[in-house]
């Protein structure tokens, strides 16, 4: 916008401007005036075409390099383990149920894939759409987003360190993180004077509007963080109080109420954190995008506890920034049991003599139950076609994973999918 | 439009106003018809500007939605596996643009050519995701190195 406006606010009497000094200079700066918006939107349009062409090709190999750190993790994996050679899914490109399309033996129904959310890296039974619910949000007949108005969501503030009463806060509304909009997100700047090493902390507490969806029963929660790989999820936990005053005194209990593979390291950021006996053990640190399914139970209210311990400085302030981009909250209904077939192609164009172990990395269903919820059968190719029978000189295997719901009515999620051949 | 260069051939003309400065003489417009065309040419440029600063707007919108992606876990939408069309949400489909990227990776032999093609462009979302897996994987690589 412009810097000075040429044109100045008169207060003229009876009939205007009464000499034509007064009339041509008013027109000239008008006229000016007009001609400065005309450039500055023309520089702005050709400022924000820049910066995006910036962005674009910055983003486009920072992607690249991304795949290209898979490929070398896939190098590192493979040799990891002596005695044997590893392979795991590096990208979902690998699902390869398409290949089978014409196979009598080994070809899936198209409603009877699993499915998989290429953002949670969640590969689970199949979905029924149409049964299934968010218990955030509905969407009208025109397909846009509708957030009940007697939602309710608060932050309280009472830990140690910079997020306190009285300190300033910079906020965008916290129902913008149940909108799927690039533009909408909740963001909460804390600037202070001085930064703390307990970091900001705070609990946020949804309460669940079950009076229109009708039920309170939920089996999926899914968090995005803001801004992402930038904020810890301390702990996730529900309340089925009918009434939830939203405050320390419901009866708070750990989403991972089984405790499910307590104090396996390798399970961190695969359970929803706040379960394990050892308090903190299972923290998410710096967390990404988190989707966690469960046994169907009933959700009046979430509270989820976030922590920050990074900051920016500016202008002496410091501030620290949490908040989530993404949240649901879902009654999802699946099949009994789905197929899924994932191609394994060794590195190097190596062979593959024969498969020796396969280990299903599922941390939503307990160890013991593993053998229920996941079986597997390995696939050779023969020519044009497949066979169960290993075939020597093969470079791919493909692995026919099927998964079933447990008996109470939990959806396992395969998070990744591990080979050891020879 | 082109996204990934600035064609100097194709520069910003910068458009002049409608409005056109007039000189009066003595007093102002002594007839009605001048004085509300004056004000008409004002509406029309004020007009001008408003929907060039919409057009700029919507655009900022767009192209951030292209980086970063839909803010969603596409869960109320189909996302069954099938042989095609499952990797819609995890790109912005550069080819809409007339855009294909050319790469070559970091492998020094043999030299690398830009012989990898994409017509898509990874959302953030998507990085995030593969991040995620790929934290989870050298997780697991750390401890068996312990």
């Amino acid at each position: 916008m412009s810097d000075i406006l040429n044109s100045e606010n008169r207060t003229v009497q009876y009939n205007g401007p009464v000499n034509s000094a007064d009339f041509n200079l008013r027109v000239e700066q008008n006229y000016r005036d007009l001609v400065h918006l005309y450039n500055r939107s023309g520089i702005l349009d050709q400022k924000l075409s820049e910066a995006f062409e910036r962005v674009l090709k910055d983003h486009h190999f920072l992607s690249m390099a991304v795949l290209d750190l898979e490929d070398r993790v896939k190098a590192l994996e493979y040799d990891s383990e002596p005695g044997y050679k590893k392979m795991s899914i590096y990208t979902y490109s690998q699902i390869d149920v398409g290949s089978f399309v014409n196979d009598p033996t080994f070809a899936i129904s198209s409603t009877d894939v699993l499915s998989f959310d290429y953002i949670y890296n969640i590969i689970t039974l199949p979905k029924l759409q149409g049964s299934s619910q968010s218990k955030l949000k509905f969407f009208d007949s025109a397909g846009a987003q509708v957030i009940p108005d007697f939602l309710e969501a608060k932050v309280e503030n009472t830990f140690i360190g910079v997020d306190t009463t009285g300190s300033l806060i910079d906020t965008t509304p916290i129902y913008y993180s149940f909108l799927e909009s690039s533009d909408k997100f909740w963001k909460r700047n804390v600037i202070v004077d001085t930064p703390s090493s307990a970091g900001a902390q705070i609990y946020l507490y949804v309460k669940i509007p079950s009076s229109f969806s009708g039920s309170a029963a939920s089996n999926f929660v899914s968090l995005i963080p803001y801004p992402i790989f930038g904020v810890d999820i301390i702990s996730i936990e529900y309340t089925s109080d009918a009434n939830p005053n939203l405050n320390t005194n419901d009866k708070w209990t750990p989403l991972n109420f089984n405790r499910l593979y307590n104090n396996q390291a390798e399970a961190v950021g695969k359970v929803p954190p706040g379960g394990w006996s050892t308090v903190g053990g299972d923290i998410i640190l710096n967390a990404g995008p988190v989707g966690f399914y469960f046994p169907s139970i009933e959700i009046n209210a979430l509270r989820i506890a976030l922590r920050q311990r990074s900051y920016t400085t500016e202008h002496d302030k410091c501030v620290y920034t949490y908040g989530l981009s993404d949240m649901d909250v879902r009654s999802q209904k699946c099949l009994d049991s789905g197929k899924t077939i994932i191609k394994f192609t060794a590195p190097n164009s190596e062979t593959i003599l024969s498969v020796e172990e396969v280990i299903p990395k599922i941390y939503n269903v307990p160890e013991e139950l593993i053998s229920t919820a996941f079986n597997y059968r390995v696939i050779y190719r023969q020519g044009s076609s497949y066979t169960l029978d290993p075939v020597p000189g093969s470079t791919s295997v493909w692995i026919e994973v099927t998964l079933n719901k447990l008996g109470d009515g939990t959806a396992p999620v395969l998070s990744d999918l591990i080979i050891n051949y020879t | 439009m082109t996204i990934t260069y600035q064609d100097p051939n194709k520069k910003k003309i910068i458009r002049q106003p409608l409005l056109k400065r007039v000189r009066s003489f003595y007093r102002s417009a002594r007839k009605s018809g001048q004085e509300n065309l004056f004000y008409q040419k004002i509406y029309m440029d004020m007009s001008r500007i408003y929907i060039e600063l919409e057009l700029i707007n919507t655009r900022i919108f767009n192209r951030v939605k292209s980086i970063v992606g839909a803010e969603t876990s596409n869960m109320h939408q189909e996302d069954t596996l099938s042989d095609s069309g499952y990797f819609g949400a995890k790109y912005y489909d550069l080819a809409q643009d007339s855009v294909t990227l050319f790469y070559a990776g970091i492998d020094p032999s043999p030299l690398p050519l830009a012989s990898e093609h994409k017509t898509q462009l990874y959302t953030t979302n998507s990085i995030a995701a593969k991040l995620s897996n790929l934290n989870f994987k050298i997780n697991q690589l750390e401890r068996r190195a312990k």
